[in-house]
């Protein structure tokens, strides 16, 4: 175990640049909401931003699991890509109870 | 709260407690929901369910600014975010099934426990000895707590960063700060878990969600900048006073509403 006041994970870069994007495209979509577009378009937007929140936090922990597999912690990695199939088999099959 | 009711003090309002929220939450190393939720209950009247699913997003949000500083610093632990946001998932997928159909009343009572005890647990805060090492038995303690924080996030709409610090930093001797970085990266998709399967109940309202989440963002931003000027203990025992004072809010509009 590395040195406990020092330690650095390099881990990340493709992970962040992810997270940038999406960010980025949510601060767009949240405050371009706000401009008088065409009647109808308003509420699009803002679903979209919301949804963009959630595609990125998906999207980042699937590239992260990938990331971590290509790095050889497969068993981490294989963990953070069966969190998104468990969120995303939740998601589209509507279960409920 | 009905979509068409929303004017536009209530959204510079909304906004406004949603900077509030932020700001304290990143002084404190939290997500913020557990300041938002309620505050949208009781000042804006806002329903269970839509406050909920806002802060649910506002958290998300806050993960995702949150780690893209971390990331970048290198501080981030993702080998052990990878480990743990197994069970946290498994908590919250289950926590947003359950949630989906509690009541209201249930959700307010159980938000106002946890206010009770986070002010209790701050205004009697004292340093825990840290492990040196994690064992088998401490992760599977650590993967028990963090299908609780799962759960608990996705039933009341917080981050979970309550639990995910001390389980970093104390079960599995993670340094205070990386314990810190990684429970912001676990926050993001737990909080995204829940608020999809809400979205898909019906519960989504993107008229509070997105000035909420907007406010939280700019909030967190603002607390990290600030909380380097605050004294750790004033700033307990402040944060310990706005959760007594929300607790009594909603226990109020629990006697008042049902």
């Amino acid at each position: 175990m590395a040195e406990e006041t020092e330690e650095r994970h390099p881990l990340g870069r493709v992970t962040r640049m992810c997270v940038g994007a999406g960010l980025a495209l949510f601060v767009l979509l949240a405050l371009g909401s706000y401009f008088p577009w065409p009647e109808g378009f308003v509420g699009t937007l803002k679903a979209d931003a919301l949804i963009t929140t959630f595609y990125t936090a998906l999207a980042a922990a699937a590239v992260a699991g990938v990331e971590l597999i290509c790095r050889r912690h497969v068993w981490p990695g294989l963990s953070l890509l069966a969190a998104v199939a468990l969120v995303l088999l939740a998601w589209f099959s509507g279960v409920t109870f | 709260m009905p979509v068409a009711e929303i004017t536009v003090p209530i959204l510079w309002g909304i906004a406004a407690v949603s900077v509030l929220a932020g700001a304290f939450g990143a002084m404190l190393g939290l997500g913020g929901g557990i300041i938002l939720v309620p505050l949208l209950i009781a000042v804006f009247s806002v329903e269970t369910e839509a406050a909920r699913f806002a802060s649910l997003v506002a958290v998300c949000v806050t993960s995702l600014a949150g780690s893209l500083v971390y990331l970048r610093e290198g501080v981030t632990d993702l080998v052990y975010a990878g480990y743990l946001q197994l069970p946290t998932i498994v908590g919250a997928v289950a926590g947003a099934l359950i949630g989906s159909r509690l009541d209201a009343t249930v959700v307010k009572v159980l938000f106002a426990a946890l206010l009770l005890f986070v002010a209790w647990r701050l205004l009697r805060a004292k340093a825990l000895p840290s492990a040196r090492g994690a064992n088998r038995g401490r992760w599977m303690a650590a993967g028990g707590a963090c299908l609780g924080a799962g759960l608990l996030s996705s039933l009341l709409g917080v981050g979970g960063g309550l639990i995910f610090v001390p389980v970093l930093s104390l079960l599995l001797a993670r340094p205070p700060r990386v314990a810190a970085a990684t429970s912001t990266y676990l926050i993001g998709l737990t909080a995204a878990a829940s608020a999809l399967i809400y979205a898909r109940a019906g519960q989504m309202d993107a008229n509070i969600a997105v000035p909420a989440a907007l406010g939280i963002l700019v909030g967190a931003q603002v607390g990290a900048r600030v909380s380097r000027f605050v004294p750790g203990l004033l700033l307990r025992r402040v944060f310990a006073a706005v959760m007594l004072v929300n607790a009594f809010l909603l226990i109020q509009t629990v006697l008042r509403n049902g």
